[in-house]
């Protein structure tokens, strides 16, 4: 077991190693990439550093950005830096604010936090809830409702649901302000008031998927052989379903995971939708920006929450069944 | 291939197939036949077939009621179609679905959306197919470095954020943006998902009588990946080819709602729903952003109906 811990971290490091050079090479290899200098204009003429000096500047202002962000330097020196910085948790500095990377994504954390924790707990309970009741009562009215629920669910894409629910709530009925996020260490109040409508649009599909999955598990497993063994020896009918259940629910915790890792590194959609400002809306402003640091900073910030969540999937999963471990 | 199919016996084999036994009252039926029976029992699945087919006509016949109408997709009738605010008018007896914030038809411009979004789809689905089969079978068939390889390199796919990465990609001149941008960002992140199911399919096919058989008659390795895995490969990629269709479709409105991709003044769903936003919280203008998510909503639904319903057929295991 402490082996495949070990070699899974090893591999989780190389991922965010990998991850990092991606998003790296974007932005400095393909053409019109913003660290990229102008061909055949002089040394000092990237793109980001023209931006950055306004109106008309002065060749002189634009060459003394481009020594400064270090651009005129060869990519791998600028990579090589980049990551080297990275090692001792500095992310560097936006271009478009001054702030540090770091800082501007740790402020905006709770933010995506609350929408993913909130959303996520919603789906996880109803999804779940709704499967299992579905495949017991399988072809009843119950049944039938909860599918056709799921089946619109599957198919209605966020942002549409969402611009639906802010016309009717906001729009039409207002009961509900977008913008109007406050975090829960000011008011708790508040913050439960911007976040409800949010967490229902993030949520319903989610949910209707994990409800179709739980509930095609479940039927699957009901009809296995150890079921009808378990039946047959005259167990109750409910410790039967705890039996299917446990093997029924083991995939939920893979999917959860991984989910919930994907979700943390920013919902770009329903933020930008309800003006929430977290990490999603924050990478947004940046690429509408030019600024590259806080890209790389979200894009790989998002990426290692995607690996992290892949790596405590695995080695749950690891102590779950021990097959794994040797695969 | 320099051999011909009767050097393998008759080609493809069927897992435990073989002849059917024909006892008395019992009729022969080919998995086709089989398959057929219980798709047109399924009155779901056929709604969705004749959603799919009608979102086709209606991506087809886009010029045809351009021109009935006259309306133009582009041409912006600022006069009767905005009112003094530049806020955009409702529906009236020739605009049935009433103007966008330019003062442009909005039907026009839905149904010219109906064929962004299904050929971007399909293409998508097309290029996802290829590579992840490939990829899958060559991993799942070969083991070893190679299954090594391919594995990680679909592990690390699918740790960068999809929307993120395409929003950055839009900012750079990566294939010169557009449609054909959009295309590569849906297949760079959806092949993995098919060449997943793919390779665990082809490591259970490997070890199957069939593969085993042609070994011994001296199939070359390639022959048994292609002639022999990839057909018993079809139903699994039929069904999952058609409920990724859907996932693509929402993928791309999702990045033209960013404004990734298609600009103006081509109509795309996610386009038209990104420009109806500012009046949604205003609670004005409900046509603007109904019309275009209905056929986005319509669409998918036909698609992901269509899907389940090819699977209920084709893999009865997993009955409802």
């Amino acid at each position: 077991m402490f082996q495949y811990i070990v070699r899974r971290l090893i591999w989780a490091v190389i991922m965010t190693l990998l991850v990092i050079s991606t998003v790296f090479v974007i932005f400095f290899v393909l053409p019109g990439g913003s660290g990229r200098n102008i061909e055949g204009a002089g040394k000092c003429s990237s793109p980001i550093a023209i931006m950055m000096a306004g109106r008309n500047p002065r060749p002189a202002l634009v060459c003394n950005i481009v020594k400064r962000l270090g651009l005129d330097k060869p990519v791998y020196v600028q990579y090589g830096r980049y990551v080297g910085n990275l090692l001792q948790g500095d992310m560097g500095y936006s271009y478009h604010s001054s702030e540090p990377v770091r800082d501007a994504i740790f402020r905006r954390l709770p933010a995506t936090a609350s929408l993913a924790i909130g959303a996520s707990f919603i789906w996880l309970v109803f999804g779940v809830a709704i499967g299992i009741v579905s495949a017991l009562r399988r072809r009843s009215f119950m049944d039938r409702a909860s599918m056709f629920f799921a089946l619109v669910g599957v198919s209605l894409p966020t942002f549409f649901l969402g611009l639906v629910l802010v016309f009717l709530f906001d729009g039409r009925l207002n009961i509900y302000n977008v913008a109007s996020y406050q975090p829960i260490t000011s008011d708790p109040v508040a913050w439960l008031k911007s976040m409800w409508l949010p967490w229902i649009v993030l949520a319903y599909v989610s949910m209707a998927v994990y409800a179709r999955m739980v509930r095609g598990n479940l039927l699957e497993v009901m009809g296995e052989d150890y079921i009808r063994t378990a039946r047959a020896k005259g167990l109750r009918e409910k410790s039967v379903t705890r039996h299917a259940l446990r093997s029924a629910l083991t995939p939920v915790v893979t999917m959860y995971g991984l989910d919930l890792g994907i979700l943390l590194g920013g919902a770009v959609i329903t933020e930008s939708i309800f003006n929430i400002p977290g990490i999603g809306s924050l990478a947004v402003d940046a690429i509408s920006n030019q600024d590259l640091p806080t890209i790389l900073g979200t894009t790989l910030f998002a990426g290692v929450f995607v690996i992290i969540a892949n790596l405590v999937v695995d080695i749950a999963y690891a102590s779950l069944d021990p097959r794994v471990r040797y695969s | 291939m320099a051999q011909s199919a009767s050097d393998f016996l008759q080609g493809p084999s069927q897992p435990g197939g073989g002849p059917e036994a024909e006892g008395p009252g019992v009729v022969a039926r080919t998995p086709r036949q089989l398959f057929w029976r219980r798709f047109k029992e399924d009155r779901l699945a056929l709604f969705g077939g004749f959603l799919v087919v009608f979102m086709i006509t209606v991506a087809l016949a886009a010029p045809v009621v351009e021109s009935i109408v006259g309306h133009p997709y582009d041409e912006q009738y600022r006069d009767i179609g905005t009112n003094a605010f530049g806020s955009p008018n409702p529906p009236t007896g020739s605009f049935i679905f009433g103007f966008d914030d330019l003062g442009r038809d909005i039907l026009v411009r839905t149904m010219y959306g109906a064929r962004v979004s299904l050929t971007i789809a399909i293409v998508a689905t097309g290029v996802e197919l290829v590579i992840g089969v490939f990829l899958g079978i060559l991993a799942g068939f070969m083991r070893g470095w190679v299954d090594t390889i391919v594995s990680r390199f679909i592990d690390l796919i699918l740790s960068i954020p999809f929307l993120l990465l395409g929003i950055a990609l839009s900012v750079t001149d990566f294939l010169g943006g557009g449609e054909k941008l959009i295309i590569f960002i849906i297949a760079f992140f959806g092949w993995p998902y098919i060449a997943r199911i793919v390779r665990g399919q082809t490591l259970s096919l490997r070890e199957a009588q069939f593969v085993e058989a042609a070994y011994s008659v001296g199939a070359p390795t390639r022959w048994i990946m292609f002639r022999e895995i990839l057909p018993n490969l079809l139903a699994p990629i039929l069904i999952y080819g058609t409920l990724i269709i859907p996932q693509n479709i929402v993928g791309e409105a999702a990045l033209s709602f960013l404004g990734v991709g298609i600009q103006q003044p081509t109509a795309a769903w996610g386009q038209m729903l990104a420009a109806a936003t500012p009046y949604v919280a205003l609670g004005k203008a409900w046509w603007f952003m109904l019309y275009p998510g209905l056929a986005l909503f319509i669409t998918v639904l036909g698609f992901n109906l269509l899907g389940d319903g090819l699977r209920d057929a084709l893999d009865p295991k997993t009955g409802r």
